[in-house]
């Protein structure tokens, strides 16, 4: 594409902002890409549609470079478009907000809830035993289990039955919400990727360089030396710990020896 | 004296030898063949005329001409159904578009020529400056200090105004 001639540019270019598909941004974005770009990009007869097209028919005839003029239009307008865009940055930010304060909540119940459900797991398997015994003392056994058996069931103050019946409850009505709200937190999560990518679409800018997926390969990188690293000390450390033992049995064995000798 | 263009066969001739006839209706629709056929004062009786396109391919031309037949048939030549019919014949891939411009602008296709300059259009909508080079294969021919002047110089353009439903 990059060796197309200067006139099939020079029409794209045309074609793209008469028909509205390219606008300002996407002029310069070509602009900042390659220096024949830039020079066909920046020609007058395209920025002088673009200026018609955005701003209306000028009330005196505008004398070119049209980008420049387009700019100084474009810079008078700024302050009613900034606002817009502070106010749809400020939108989508408490959007971020509000949504991570849900997910806190959401993750808060989880933990509570997965805390009850163990609870309610641990003393239903409690009352369990306390049933089976009871049932186990109808029938014959040997002395000192029916006595370990009877202690047990006497122990339990409860009413048995009932109380398993209301745990079995709890713990179905505790794996309900559970699911309910890890559907809910993952539904957040998602919603929360997305926000954050539309802030991060918001706020570029060509003056710093975006790149996170350089970014991401460099953590990535550092994080691979981190574990060569370990690894290397990991072995270190195991080669020492065997020559130490090694070392060790042999002082012994040498100690041996001496005492034998010494003896004889 | 050289028969109206409209009631001759032309044959078009890609680089590597494959032959499409046309009718001469649908020939008219590139000024290149019009204005070369009205030159053509060798008329051969049958009125057939011959016209050679180096460095287009047959697989290239064979698209060009079925674009032509489209367009030149005038019974299915109707708004909505040629737009969606235009739509599906674009979509290909960058390698044959950058073809099919290079053989519209060297047929001179007004139609084909538009056609594929508005899907190139499209294809840059949007697209952030290193996501254009990779997209046309383009070579970041600015130094580092020219990379940072040309930055800068465009910088009025993001204020963060990037959202289109501004504009």
């Amino acid at each position: 594409m990059s060796m197309l001639p200067d006139e099939i540019w020079r029409e794209i270019m045309a074609i793209g902002v008469g028909r509205s598909i390219l606008n300002y941004r996407d002029l310069c974005c070509l602009s900042i890409s390659c220096r024949r770009l830039n020079r066909i990009s920046s020609e007058d007869p395209i920025w002088s549609n673009l200026l018609f097209r955005d701003f209306g028919s000028p009330t005196s005839i505008p004398n070119p470079p049209f980008k420049a003029l387009y700019k100084t239009r474009f810079e008078r307008d700024r302050s009613k478009k900034l606002l817009a865009w502070r106010r749809s940055v400020l939108i989508v930010e408490s959007q971020i907000a509000v949504c991570s304060k849900d997910l806190e909540r959401l993750q808060l119940l989880l933990s509570n809830e997965s805390k009850r459900l163990n609870t309610a797991v641990t003393e239903l398997k409690e009352l369990e035993t306390v049933r089976r015994a009871s049932v186990a003392l109808n029938v014959w056994q040997p002395q000192i289990v029916r006595g370990c058996q009877k202690q047990l069931v006497e122990q339990c103050k409860v009413p048995v039955e009932s109380r398993i019946r209301d745990l079995k409850m709890e713990i179905r009505l505790c794996r309900q919400q559970i699911d309910m709200s890890s559907k809910a937190c993952n539904n957040k999560k998602r919603f929360l990727q997305e926000r954050k990518e539309a802030l991060a679409a918001l706020k570029y800018h060509p003056l710093q360089p975006c790149q996170p997926e350089m970014k991401g390969n460099n953590g990535e990188l550092k994080r691979k030396k981190k574990k060569k690293k370990q690894k290397i000390c990991d072995d270190c450390k195991l080669f020492i710990s065997t020559a130490l033992t090694i070392l060790s049995c042999l002082l012994s064995y040498l100690y041996f020896i001496c005492n034998f000798i010494f003896e004889r | 004296m050289a028969s109206p263009s409209h009631t001759r066969t032309v044959t078009l001739k890609s680089c590597d030898d494959v032959e499409f006839v046309l009718d001469g209706s649908v020939a008219t629709l590139s000024q290149t063949l019009v204005s070369a056929m009205a030159e053509d004062s060798s008329s051969s009786d049958d009125g057939t005329f011959t016209w050679c396109v180096s460095n287009i391919t047959g697989e290239v031309l064979a698209k060009v001409v079925e674009f032509c037949n489209k367009h030149a048939d005038i019974s299915s030549s109707r708004g909505e159904d040629l737009k969606e019919w235009d739509k599906a014949f674009i979509s290909v891939e960058l390698d044959l578009l950058y073809d099919l411009i290079l053989a519209a602008d060297n047929l001179n296709i007004e139609s084909l020529l538009d056609l594929t300059a508005q899907r190139v259009a499209d294809e840059i909508k949007g697209k952030m400056p290193h996501e254009i080079r990779m997209l046309f294969n383009i070579e970041k021919d600015f130094t580092d200090e020219e990379e940072r002047e040309i930055r800068r110089e465009h910088a009025w353009a993001y204020g963060g105004e990037s959202l289109k439903s501004f504009l």
